[in-house]
C-alpha cells in the first residue's frame, strides 16, 4: 500500500495519461488510426484518469485520517496541499474558461454569414445558369421532337436524329419506347455501341408527357446534360416516344461549374463539421485540463509531504527530547536549510544526550556518596544531626534518635526554636546547639545533662560550621554522644579501684593490730590491777570488734569490686518474687506486703540466687525506711515495659515511706551514700552491679505524694529460651537506653 | 467521458446483410448480394451537407483453425457516397474504378450500393478439397476512418455514427 501511494506508480500514471493524451490529439486527425483504437486510447485516458484521482482520493484521505488524529504535521500538510492545489486550480480554471470561449468565438468567427452566403450565391448562381443551358436545350429537344413525329420510316427517323445531333452538337441522339427499349439512335463517338439509357424515374416522366432535363457529372470534372422530351405520334392511339439527348458541359462551364460545388461542397462540410470539430478541441482540452489538474493535485500532496516530512521527524524528535528520550537522531535526506536544522536537532540532542549521561553518572555518584555516608551515619556509634543556616534540622541518623528517644522523622526542616518546644526534654541540648549557632561559632563542644522519659542522660555533643555550597552553606553538623554510661563506668571504675585499695591497705595491717592486741591482753591483763585489766580488757576487745568490723567491711568492698560469675537460666520472675516475699513475711514487724504480679510474664534470663539478693536488699531498704511510718506499706509490681517489642520486663518496689531526698536521687546507687544510721553503704550499689551484669537498668524515684519507687528493667529469655540479648551487649544497650538515675 | 462513450444514443438505421448468394464456377465463388442499407439523421445530414460517405463490405472466408475457427477476408469494397449540389444528385463510386453513378435519391443512391453482383472471391481450400459446404462471413459498415478529420472524434463517440459491423454468417453450397 505504501508503495502503491509513493511517486512511482503516480509518475508511471502520469506517463501513461501523457502518452495516450499525445496519440489523442496526433490521432484524432489521422486517417490511418482505426476507430477501435481511438476509443481504446479513450478508454485508457479514462481509467487513467480514474486511477489518478483514486491515488490522489486515497492520498487527501489518509491525510484528513492523520488530522483527524492530530497527528504533527498533518495539519500543515492539507494547509500547503491546499495552497498548492489552490494556486495550479485558480490558473488553470482560468485558462480552460478563456480558452473554451476562445474555442467557440473563434471557431464560429472562422464561417463568416456572408461567406456562407456567397457561397449559397454563387450556387444558385450556378444553378440558374445552367437552368438557362437547359432550357434552350429542351427548346432545340422539342423542336427535334416535332420533326420526328413526322419520319415514318426508320430511315427518316435516323436521318432527323443525325441531322438533329450535328446541328445542335449533341454527341448523342437517341429515340426510345415508353418502356426504355431503343428505337434509334445517332452518336458522335462510333466506340459507343450502346447508348445511355434513361432510367425509369425519366421513363415514367416522359410517360406522364413531362420533359426532363439534367445535368449530370460523369467524372469529377466533367458533367452531362442530358434532356429527355416526348415525342407523341400524329396516329392516334400510338404512344409517344422518349427522344434523349447528351452533351457534356462545355468546358469553361465545367470549370466554373465545378469550382462551384467544390467550394460550396467543402464549405458546406466545414459548416457541418463545425460542431463535431468543437467538440473534439474541447475534448482534448478538458482532458488536457483535466490531466494537468489531477497531476498538479497529486503533485501538491507530494511536495508536500515531502516538504512536511523534515519538520514532522523535527516536531516528533522534539517531542521524543521533551519526554526524556535524548538519543533520538533523525535521518539528514537533504543538504538545504531543512537538513541544516536536522543536523542541527541531531547534534543538540547528542550534547543533551551527553550532558545527561554526565549528569545521571553525577547522580549515581552523589547517591552512592549519600548511601555511602547514610550507611556510615547508620553505623556511628554517635548521633548526628545537621542544619541548615537557618537553624533548621535538615538529616539525623538512627544514632541520634536512639540517643535522643525521639522520632525526628517528622521533624525534618523545624528550626531548632520549634524543636525545642516539640521535645521539652531535650531542650537544654537543642538550646545548646541554637545558642552555638546563634553565636556563629565555626566549632563548639559542649557536655549537657538532660531529663527524659529515660532518666537523666549526660550529651556530649560538638558542633561544626559546614563549608559549602547550596543548603549545605552556613550550615552545622552536630555529633553528640550519650556519655551517660561512660561517665557511670569510670565512676564505677574508681569506687572499684578505692574498693580493692581498701582492701588490700586495710586488711593487711589488720591482722597484725588484731594480733598485737591479743598479745596486749594475754601478756598484761592478769599483771594489772582490777582497774587497769578493765581499761586494757576494753580496750582491746573493741580493738578486736573494729578490727572484725573492718574486716567485714573490707570483703564486702571485695565482693563489690570482684566480677561476678552469673549462672543465667530461664526464671519466672513472678515466682522468685512469691518466694523472697514469703521470708519477709514472717518478720514481725507490722508491715503491708502487697504484690501486683503481671500475669503470664515472659520468663527472664537471671541467676536466681544474685537477683534474690536484689530483691532482698531492696525489701530490706524499703522496709528500714518505713521504720517511722504508719501504716506501712511495700508493693512489688511486675509487668512488661511499656515500649512494644523491648524485650524487658520490669520490676517495682515501692514504699510510702518519705522518699529519697532529692539531692540523693542521682547518687543513691553509689557506694557509701545511704541515709541510715548503720549500714555499710553498699546495699544498693550491689543490687545496681547486680542489675548490669544482668544487662538490666533501674532507677528510682520518688512517689507522689510520698514514698520511693525503684525500677528495675530486665531483660526477659527470647524464644528457644536463650536471652534475647548477651549480657554484655546488654549492658552496651542498657547505657545506651539511660538510666533515670546515675 | 467513458460513461458519455458507453451511453451515446444508436441510430435507429443500420447497415445490414439481406441475402448472399454464392456459386461456385470454375473454382471461384461468385457472390450476389443485397445490403439493406438506410442512414441515421446525422449521417444523412452529412451526406446532404457534401460529406462523403464510404461503405465498405467484407466477405471473409470461414476456415477452422487448431483452436478456434478463423475468418480470413478475402474480399473487400469500398463505395463512396456523396451529394452533388450543383446538380443535386447523389453520385456513387467504387474504389479502384473510374465509374461514377449518379442518383436523383438517395435511396437509389444506398441501393445501388447495397446490390453487389458478380463479385469473385478466391477460395483455393474449399474449391480443391471437395468439400460440400463452406460458411462465409458478410459484414458492411459505415467506415469512420474515412470521415473527414474534424468529425472522426464525434463519430468515434457517437452511436449516430456506428453503422453495421456485425459479421452474418451464410452458407456456401458447391
Amino acid at each position: 500500500m505504501r508503495y502503491l501511494l509513493g511517486p512511482v506508480p503516480a509518475v508511471v500514471l502520469s506517463l501513461v495519461l501523457l502518452a495516450a493524451l499525445f496519440l489523442l490529439t496526433s490521432t484524432a486527425h489521422n486517417a490511418a488510426v482505426s476507430a477501435e483504437f481511438y476509443s481504446a486510447l479513450l478508454v485508457v485516458h479514462s481509467l487513467g484518469i480514474i486511477a489518478l484521482a483514486a491515488l490522489i482520493g486515497v492520498n487527501l484521505w489518509r491525510l484528513y485520517r492523520r488530522w483527524q488524529a492530530r497527528m504533527i504535521g498533518s495539519r500543515m500538510t492539507l494547509r500547503l496541499v491546499g495552497m498548492f492545489a489552490l494556486l495550479v486550480l485558480v490558473p488553470l480554471s482560468v485558462v480552460y474558461y478563456f480558452s473554451i470561449q476562445f474555442l467557440n468565438k473563434g471557431v464560429d468567427s472562422w464561417f463568416d454569414v456572408r461567406v456562407e452566403q456567397a457561397i449559397d450565391d454563387a450556387l444558385l448562381l450556378g444553378r440558374t445558369t445552367l437552368e438557362s443551358i437547359k432550357e434552350d436545350a429542351v427548346e432545340q429537344v422539342l423542336d427535334g421532337a416535332s420533326r420526328l413525329a413526322d419520319a415514318k420510316t426508320s430511315i427518316a427517323t435516323i436521318e432527323i436524329l443525325d441531322e438533329i445531333r450535328e446541328q445542335t452538337g449533341y454527341t448523342e441522339v437517341s429515340l426510345y419506347t415508353q418502356a426504355g427499349r431503343i428505337i434509334a439512335s445517332s452518336s458522335q463517338e462510333a466506340r459507343s455501341l450502346v447508348p445511355d439509357t434513361p432510367d425509369e424515374s425519366i421513363l415514367s416522366d416522359i410517360r406522364e408527357g413531362q420533359v426532363h432535363a439534367s445535368l449530370e457529372p460523369i467524372s469529377e470534372s466533367q458533367q452531362q446534360l442530358r434532356v429527355v422530351v416526348p415525342v407523341f405520334s400524329r396516329d392516334v392511339g400510338e404512344q409517344a416516344r422518349a427522344l434523349q439527348v447528351l452533351k457534356p458541359l462545355p468546358l469553361r462551364y465545367a470549370k466554373l461549374a465545378n469550382s462551384v460545388e467544390s467550394a460550396s461542397a467543402q464549405f458546406k462540410q466545414m459548416m457541418f463539421s463545425r460542431g463535431p470539430f468543437k467538440f473534439s478541441l474541447m475534448l482534448t482540452l478538458t482532458l488536457v485540463t483535466l490531466v494537468a489538474t489531477l497531476l498538479a493535485v497529486w503533485a501538491a500532496i507530494y511536495v508536500s509531504q515531502r516538504l512536511v516530512a523534515p519538520l514532522q521527524e523535527l516536531a516528533e524528535g522534539t517531542r521524543a527530547v521533551a519526554e526524556g528520550n535524548y538519543r533520538k537522531e533523525l535521518p539528514v535526506t537533504s543538504s538545504d536549510e531543512l537538513g541544516v536544522l536536522v543536523e542541527s536537532f541531531n547534534d543538540m540532542t547528542r550534547r543533551i544526550n551527553k550532558a545527561q549521561n554526565a549528569v545521571r553518572r553525577s547522580q549515581r555518584e552523589t547517591e552512592d556518596q549519600r548511601a555511602y555516608l547514610e550507611t556510615v551515619l547508620g553505623h556511628l556509634s554517635s548521633g548526628v544531626l545537621s542544619f541548615d543556616r537557618r537553624c533548621r534540622l535538615l538529616t539525623q541518623n538512627a544514632t541520634a534518635r536512639q540517643i535522643l528517644g525521639t522520632e525526628l522523622a517528622g521533624a525534618k526542616s523545624r528550626s531548632v526554636d520549634q524543636l525545642k518546644q516539640d521535645f521539652p526534654h531535650m531542650e537544654p541540648f537543642f538550646s545548646s546547639i541554637e545558642s552555638a549557632m546563634r553565636a556563629g561559632l565555626s566549632e563548639w563542644q559542649t557536655e549537657v545533662a538532660v531529663f527524659g522519659a529515660r532518666g537523666r542522660q549526660t550529651l556530649m555533643s560538638r558542633g561544626t560550621r559546614v563549608p559549602g555550597k547550596g543548603i549545605w552553606r552556613g550550615g552545622y553538623v552536630v555529633v553528640f554522644d550519650d556519655v551517660t554510661d561512660l561517665i557511670r563506668a569510670q565512676r564505677d571504675a574508681a569506687w572499684g579501684e578505692v574498693a580493692r585499695r581498701l582492701a588490700h591497705e586495710i586488711k593487711n595491717p589488720l591482722t597484725p593490730i588484731q594480733l598485737s592486741a591479743e598479745r596486749i591482753r594475754r601478756k598484761y591483763l592478769d599483771k594489772l590491777d582490777s582497774a587497769d585489766r578493765s581499761t586494757l580488757d576494753r580496750a582491746t576487745r573493741t580493738i578486736a570488734q573494729q578490727v572484725e568490723s573492718l574486716k567485714g567491711m573490707v570483703n564486702s568492698f571485695s565482693k563489690y569490686a570482684q566480677p561476678a560469675q552469673l549462672q543465667l537460666e530461664p526464671t519466672e520472675l513472678n515466682q522468685l518474687v512469691q518466694d523472697v516475699v514469703e521470708l519477709h513475711k514472717r518478720d514481725d514487724r507490722p508491715m503491708s506486703m502487697r504484690l501486683d504480679l503481671a500475669p503470664g510474664l515472659p520468663p527472664i534470663s537471671a541467676d536466681r540466687d544474685r537477683l534474690r539478693q536484689v530483691l532482698n536488699n531492696l525489701i530490706i531498704n524499703a522496709r528500714d525506711a518505713l521504720s517511722n511510718t504508719d501504716g506501712p506499706e511495700i508493693c512489688i509490681v511486675t509487668r512488661n515495659a511499656d515500649e512494644p517489642e523491648s524485650g524487658y520486663v520490669e520490676l517495682c518496689i515501692e514504699d510510702n515511706g518519705p522518699g529519697v531526698p532529692e539531692d540523693m536521687l542521682d547518687r543513691l546507687f553509689e557506694p557509701y551514700v545511704t541515709t541510715k544510721e548503720k549500714g555499710t553503704g553498699l546495699g544498693l550499689a550491689i543490687v545496681k552491679r547486680i542489675v548490669e551484669e544482668h544487662g538490666g537498668t533501674l532507677w528510682a524515684e520518688n512517689r507522689s505524694p510520698c514514698g520511693a519507687r525503684v525500677t528495675i528493667r530486665l531483660p526477659r529469655v527470647a524464644e528457644r529460651g536463650t536471652p534475647s540479648i548477651e549480657p554484655n551487649l546488654k549492658l552496651v544497650k542498657a547505657s545506651k537506653r539511660g538510666e533515670k538515675i546515675a | 467521458m467513458l460513461g458519455w462513450l458507453l451511453l451515446s444514443p444508436l441510430g435507429v438505421a443500420d447497415f445490414k446483410v439481406h441475402r448472399v448468394d454464392a456459386k461456385h464456377v470454375a473454382d471461384r465463388l461468385v457472390i450476389n448480394a443485397v445490403l439493406d442499407l438506410s442512414l441515421t439523421e446525422e449521417t444523412e445530414q452529412a451526406v446532404n451537407h457534401g460529406v462523403p460517405l464510404v461503405v465498405l463490405t467484407e466477405f471473409a472466408v470461414v476456415e477452422d483453425g487448431r483452436l478456434w475457427e478463423r475468418r480470413r477476408v478475402r474480399y473487400q469494397t469500398r463505395s463512396r457516397l456523396r451529394y452533388h449540389a450543383l446538380s443535386d444528385h447523389y453520385i456513387v463510386d467504387v474504389a479502384g474504378s473510374e465509374d461514377i453513378e449518379t442518383f436523383r435519391t438517395l435511396s437509389d443512391a444506398l441501393e445501388h450500393i447495397g446490390t453487389l453482383k458478380a463479385l469473385v472471391l478466391d477460395w483455393p481450400s474449399f474449391t480443391r478439397n471437395g468439400a460440400r459446404t463452406g460458411e462465409i462471413d458478410v459484414r458492411s459498415r459505415l467506415d469512420i476512418n474515412a470521415l473527414p478529420a474534424p468529425l472522426r472524434p464525434t463519430a468515434y463517440l457517437s452511436g449516430q455514427w456506428q453503422l453495421g459491423g456485425d459479421w452474418t454468417r451464410w452458407r456456401v453450397e458447391r
